[in-house]
């Protein structure tokens, strides 16, 4: 094998190996470019973190039915459930709803719940103006909580959103 | 490569033979060697992920449970796809690669030998971790090859095994890729331009830049799936403000394209073998080169079809929707051309050739489902059902399978200097061509009705069809029994009759390896060749 192609290989295996770096950064990198894709275009059910203050008119012409649903994560061992499963709200009108979770060990319990709503598309438009799911919640042993979501639709929300599910799921975060 | 045997080269090369005894497989660099260790391994494995599918359709034979428990054969579901894939089909090629690839572009032997020797043990190693994952506490991984979490984050002790088996089988890949690349950039004969390489080595080409854009992909998802486990990440973790949905996008940015890692090299074959028993030139080489082309770059951006069920907004429906149809031209092109190429052609039909024809033929229907479930809204009646085990083993089996057989009938006369039993070949193949439709026919019966996929149990509606599956399925197993007869027979000797440096009657038109003695010696091409065939350009 001669001098002349032996650096053209090692060249051609410099390329290759760097592309096979760029390649692995680049899956890492598709963590914070889905949120960040996800937070712009809200396609992905996650409500905005954070608590607003919204000033929209109420339009009392249309009617939403809003179904809460509740759920645990895996090994969460929390009784959680919503007081009420399917109210109807105008678009604009701030809406308060109230849920209940116990916790059902003997051991204190630090727990944080996720919300979503779906259709996914329809996120953008529903605001969480109060949320216990924004803080972590912690339960002493048996302890049985009320805890409060407050939120108001987007009186644009496109005429044939009917019905959306506003969806909380509690996870035990002890550890 | 260091300047010892450079020195070597010019004194004794010609003579140099095979070491002596079996250490010559282990430590050989020699690219025929090497791919003859890479064929049997992955005929092996082909043997051994086909006992698992025989365990799933004896399961599936009848409802209700009867030999296996449910997670067992969800770990056969997973290490079946697991061991065919990388261990039996990607394997095959990267045999038929290191063979032809230097035979049919006129160079000595592959650009960098010993890391060709390092990648094929390396695959070993990793096959093996892999298949040991079968006896720990747990179980094998049982979550399906795609090893989506939160399923797969509960698989017992074998789960940092089965990563580490998937991160080896990784790096044994991407050695390959570089390795075939720089002998295809750097090695050929001066006279082949780029634009006359057989499309088997333009195929290979494609493909392994695929391999290096995309293990490292795959790499990075299920290193994040360890640390989510045992590092307390939340990558793909919901409860720590991760989505386990985005495991699936970065799985199937590396799974999509890994499907045509397997096409790819099969279409390079088949545009070999059936230019040859036509006796033409292929049908449209330039639209071939560019149509692999296009199929590569567009499979990079479809990867989201097979998650139109999530719950991705509209636009992204529609954009996958639209792209993934657009893979069906360039793939009609390369149909079309084949069918070309036969079209008043001179065609006698030895067994490589009546498999090239089943593949052509089988591979359509394959790529016909596949178009019906790129629609959207109809792929969620598809999705997760029969239906799309059916499609990919139409595009997997009659294809890629099929035409791995094609070219071990085609070239082991060649490299063996033995011709195999034509009557039993065809034998072989008509018995596999009437079982692989009775196995995985009905399977889109089964699918259209509602069978869900990965199951071991069924409702009774589906009893018939199971059936007859598992018949298919029992048939084309033993079937392959007889090839292991013939590739064995044909090595010790064969029919003992002679065969000709062409084989096939004028075949010395259609590749340089045609030109060689038969059987093929140790080193060829130690000075490049300075006349190409032209026939097929
Ligand atoms: C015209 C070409 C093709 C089209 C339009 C197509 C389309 C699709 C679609 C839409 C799915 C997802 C179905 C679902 O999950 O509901 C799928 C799955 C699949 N396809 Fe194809 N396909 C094509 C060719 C191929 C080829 C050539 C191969 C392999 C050699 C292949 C292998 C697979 C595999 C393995 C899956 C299933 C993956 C899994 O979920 O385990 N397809 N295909
Ligand atoms: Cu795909």
């Amino acid at each position: 094998m001669n001098v002349d192609l032996e650096q053209r290989n090692k060249k051609t295996v410099r390329a290759l190996v760097i592309l096979v770096f760029v390649m692995f950064l680049f899956a890492v990198a598709l963590i914070p470019l889905y949120d960040i894709l996800c937070e712009i275009t809200g396609i992905n059910g996650k409500t905005k973190q954070e608590s607003a203050v919204l000033d929209y008119k109420i339009d009392t012409q249309r009617e939403i039915t809003l179904e809460f649903i509740t759920s645990l994560g895996a090994g969460t061992d929390l009784a959680f459930k919503a007081d009420k499963y399917e109210i109807k709200v105008h678009p604009g009108e701030v809406v308060t709803m109230s849920f209940t979770a116990s916790n059902k060990t003997d051991q204190r319990m630090t727990a944080k719940a996720n919300p979503s709503v779906t259709p996914g598309p329809s996120v953008g438009y529903v605001k969480n103006t109060e949320c216990f799911c924004f803080d972590t919640q912690v339960f002493e042993a048996g302890e049985t909580k009320h805890l409060e979501v407050q939120l108001v639709i987007n009186p644009t929300l496109p005429e044939h959103y009917k019905r959306l599910t506003f969806g909380l799921t509690f996870f035990d975060t002890t550890n | 490569m260091s300047a010892v045997t450079a020195e070597h080269e010019h004194d004794d090369h010609h003579d140099h033979g095979p070491e002596k005894g079996l250490l010559r497989w282990v430590i050989t660099t020699n690219h025929k060697d090497i791919g003859t260790l890479y064929l049997l391994f992955a005929l092996a494995m082909f043997f051994v992920g086909g006992i698992m599918a025989l365990v799933i359709r004896a399961e599936l034979f009848e409802p209700g449970m009867q030999f296996v428990s449910p997670q067992f054969f969800n770990s056969m579901t997973t290490m079946h796809a697991l061991v065919m894939v990388f261990g039996a089909v990607m394997p095959a090629f990267v045999g038929f690669a290191n063979w032809q690839i230097p035979l049919m572009i006129g160079a000595p032997d592959m650009a960098l030998p010993r890391m060709n020797n390092m990648s094929f043990w390396m695959l070993v190693g990793g096959v093996l971790l892999l298949a040991s994952t079968l006896f720990m506490e747990g179980g094998a991984p049982a979550s399906g090859w795609t090893l989506y979490p939160p399923l797969v984050l509960q698989t017992g002790a074998a789960l940092p095994f089965a990563i580490f088996s998937v991160h080896m089988l990784g790096i044994s890949s991407i050695m390959g890729a570089i390795n075939i690349i720089a002998t295809i950039f750097n090695m050929r004969a001066p006279k082949m331009t780029l634009m006359k390489m057989p499309l088997f080595v333009w195929t290979w080409l494609i493909t392994a830049f695929l391999l290096i854009a995309i293990m490292p992909v795959f790499a990075g998802a299920v290193t994040m799936l360890l640390t989510d486990r045992f590092f307390d990440t939340s990558f793909f973790n919901a409860a720590g403000g991760g989505d386990p949905v985005l495991y699936q996008h970065i799985f199937w940015f590396f799974g999509h394209p890994e499907v045509y890692v397997m096409i790819l090299p099969t279409f390079g074959v088949a545009s070999t073998i059936i230019p040859v028993f036509a006796r033409k030139p292929l049908f449209g080489y330039s639209s071939m080169v560019y149509a692999t082309a296009a199929i590569a770059f567009l499979s990079f951006i479809v990867w989201a079809h097979h998650m139109f069920t999530v719950g991705m907004p509209m636009a992204g429906e529609l954009y996958f929707m639209y792209a993934t149809m657009l893979i069906a031209i360039p793939t009609g092109v390369k149909i079309f051309n084949w069918t070309a190429t036969m079209w008043r052609g001179s065609m006698t039909f030895e067994t490589p050739m009546l498999f090239s024809i089943a593949f052509v033929v089988l591979f359509t229907m394959g790529g016909f489902t596949g178009l019906m479930m790129s629609m959207a809204p109809i792929d969620f009646q598809y999705h997760d059902t029969y239906f799309i085990v059916a499609h990919f083993h139409y595009t997997l089996v009659p294809a890629s399978v099929f035409i791995l057989m094609a070219g071990g009938y085609f070239w082991l006369p060649k490299w063996t200097g033995n011709m195999y039993d034509e009557k039993l070949g065809k034998l072989h193949f008509w018995l596999s061509a009437v079982s692989v439709n009775i196995l995985f026919f009905p399977q889109h019966f089964l699918g259209l009705a509602g069978m869900p996929r990965r199951i071991p149990d069924y409702a009774v509606q589906f009893a018939d069809w199971n059936m007859v599956s598992s018949v298919g399925a029992f048939i084309f197993g033993f079937s392959q029994l007889l090839f292991l007869y013939i590739v064995i027979h044909t090595i010790k000797g064969g029919t003992g009759e002679k065969v000709s440096d062409e084989v096939w009657e004028d075949a010395h038109k259609h590749g340089l390896e045609w030109t060689l003695p038969s059987p093929v010696p140790y080193h060829t091409f130690a000075t490049p060749p300075d006349k190409i065939p032209t026939e097929h350009f």
